[in-house]
């Protein structure tokens, strides 16, 4: 289970772009290509400073105007999605 | 984000990916490198510098929007540059040339029923070799004697000369076949994954 103050890192053999809010990954241990909707999008931008899970759950619940449980429910499901997957890791 | 930008995309991280010198996993599609490389097979590139590259070796380039893996024929240098002329397995004659600064990257594996082949043992160097012989022999064939990319543009379909490319054809594959061993053909299940 994620703790709210972990950190996320994104895993630094990734590649991605993001192009007009869209962010497309690289994961090369397939190399398969994932591609995430808006709020998945703003979620990996922010995984570019390394934030704690508590920080990214306040960026996007004042960005998607989105209550606390259900903000932190999805950013917590997403980031256990790109942790399967290989793309986060928690610190 | 339209196909054509994320293809773009995803050619721009997987040269990315290349260039930290990593190996990279790459799925196959097409039967151009038949019965080497069979489409649905994984194979692992590196990046490679192309004075380590020679006659033999099966390496990735750019076109487009797909990169394409096919073995080096001939080797040629003229005014102090580097030309390869590449060519499918499965293909009577080479594509042409590229340039060594076209090069992106060397096939260094192949995953075939479930195991990790590395081309760089001295078996497969050899069986590589040979293999792009036979290759530039048959291309050699198809060009200056058969022509017979000409004879079908001009609507030349002897019976004989079909059954001369026909037989050609088939030589190289089971010559190709016999050179990769077990190694040659995968089953269905195998290229799905599901067997070991």
């Amino acid at each position: 289970m994620i703790s709210l103050e972990q950190i996320v890192r994104r895993n630094e053999k990734t590649a991605s772009r993001v192009l007009a809010g869209e962010a497309i990954v690289l994961t090369p241990q397939n190399s398969k290509i994932h591609s995430f909707n808006e709020t998945g999008s703003r979620i990996w931008e922010l995984l570019a400073d390394e934030p704690t899970v508590k920080e990214v759950v306040a960026q996007i619940r004042s960005e998607f105007e989105v209550g606390e449980e259900q903000a932190q429910a999805d950013v917590i499901a997403f980031l256990e999605e790109l942790a399967a997957k290989g793309m986060v890791t928690f610190g | 984000m339209d196909r054509a930008t994320r293809l773009d995309l995803a050619m721009d991280m997987l040269n990315e990916v290349i260039e930290r010198d990593e190996d990279v996993p790459l799925k196959t599609f097409g039967l151009s490198m038949a019965p080497t490389i069979y489409g649905g097979e994984w194979v692992v590139v590196r990046r490679v510098n192309a004075e380590k590259v020679g006659v033999g070796d099966v390496v990735i380039y750019q076109a487009g929007n797909v990169f394409v893996a096919h073995r080096i024929i001939r080797k040629r240098e003229q005014g102090g540059k580097v030309y390869f002329t590449v060519k499918g397995d499965a293909h009577l004659e080479a594509e042409g040339e590229i340039a060594a600064e076209e090069l992106v990257a060397k096939v260094v594996a192949l995953q075939k029923k479930g195991k990790r082949i590395d081309m760089n043992r001295p078996r497969w160097r050899l069986a590589n070799k040979a293999i792009a012989l036979c290759s530039a022999w048959v291309d050699r064939l198809c060009k200056g004697r058969v022509n017979w990319r000409d004879d079908a543009r001009e609507g030349n379909t002897h019976p004989l000369r079909r059954l001369f490319i026909g037989a050609v054809a088939y030589v190289n594959h089971q010559t190709i076949k016999l050179l990769m061993g077990k190694w040659a053909a995968p089953t269905k299940r195998e290229l799905d994954g599901t067997a070991v």
